[in-house]
């Protein structure tokens, strides 16, 4: 079956159409940059063994915040009841995960994934600090916001290694590369 | 038609893999440059002397491959700014010896290793089966 198309709707599409030039290209991949960086100057203050347990400082001190300062009461509850009891796992895991973060978004490799993973631990840092007294609720909202353009646009196929290995996965078989083509 | 010969097409991505290994070896090298930046607000990644001398020998290394059309090289610099990160992540929790430093420059390291390797990739043709 085809469609057809009125002049009009296709006016509109032309006119409407996205830029896709240069410049929107550079910004996009500065934006991914500018995130990576965001993500790599942060991670350093994510101390192991007990990550502030101890001290009740570092990343302990922003857990716990989910608790003082609740958010949403089930987040609560999971802080104190599985987080807590397990906080130098969910250490290890935070850490490794905003060191990939860091790592992968500023060069661009699979960047779409790894966008994703950024929504996701961004909305856990929200939950957390949100309602803590001092916050600038706007930094977590633009955090969402870069991250969401960034998962959208696919941003690591520009000036990124997404784009260098993209023509090669797709023309390899096997999963691998598929999996590959979805995450870049 | 304008397809490129073979032997136009090998040269332009000679200097295509060139290039952006040059460009990835300068940033590398260049991300040294942190560790004499003390202003917060900037200071996005924190190098110390033995972190600054690691991404300068592998910058440099990195574009001797480069200037010296050796692949290769980017391979072996790659590998190893992987493997240090990495060490370095595992080992965060400690100073051993010469393995010290942030772990953000260790990420840095990991990411810029990344692209070295990816970059090695492309240096080499497409088989036959994949085309």
């Amino acid at each position: 079956m085809t469609t057809t198309e009125t002049p009009a709707t296709a006016r509109e599409r032309d006119v409407n159409q996205i830029e896709t030039g240069r410049a929107t290209r550079a910004v996009l991949a500065a934006v991914r940059i500018a995130v990576g960086l965001m993500w790599l100057q942060n991670v350093n203050w994510k101390r192991p063994p007990d990550f502030g347990q101890a001290a009740h400082n570092g990343l302990y001190q922003y857990t716990a915040d989910a608790v003082k300062h609740p958010v949403l009461g089930a987040f609560s509850w999971l802080v104190q009841n599985v987080i807590y009891p397990n906080f130098a796992l969910f250490g290890w895991a935070v850490l490794i995960a905003e060191f990939c973060l860091g790592a992968f978004l500023l060069v661009g490799f699979l960047t779409r994934f790894w966008a994703a993973i950024g929504i996701l631990q961004t909305i856990a840092i929200t939950l957390s600090v949100l309602n803590t007294p001092g916050e600038w609720q706007w930094s977590y909202y633009l955090m969402f916001a870069a991250q969401f353009v960034i998962l959208a646009t696919a941003a690591g196929r520009i000036a990124g290694v997404d784009g260098l290995l993209r023509p090669r996965w797709s023309l390899a078989e096997g999963r691998p590369a598929r999996i590959a083509m979805v995450l870049s | 038609m304008s397809a490129a010969t073979p032997t136009r097409s090998t040269a332009r991505s000679s200097v295509a893999w060139r290039t952006r290994g040059l460009i990835v070896a300068g940033f590398t090298a260049l991300g040294s440059l942190f560790s004499l930046l003390h202003y917060t607000p900037l200071q996005f990644v924190s190098v110390n002397l033995v972190q600054a001398v690691v991404l300068v020998a592998i910058g440099g290394l990195a574009a001797l491959g480069c200037a010296l059309r050796m692949p290769l090289l980017l391979l072996a610099t790659g590998a190893i700014s992987i493997i240090v990160g990495l060490v370095r992540l595992v080992t965060y929790d400690s100073t051993i010896g010469i393995i010290s430093g942030s772990v953000n420059a260790a990420a840095l390291m990991v990411g810029l290793g990344t692209a070295l390797v990816a970059i090695w990739i492309t240096s080499r043709p497409l088989s036959e089966k994949s085309q």
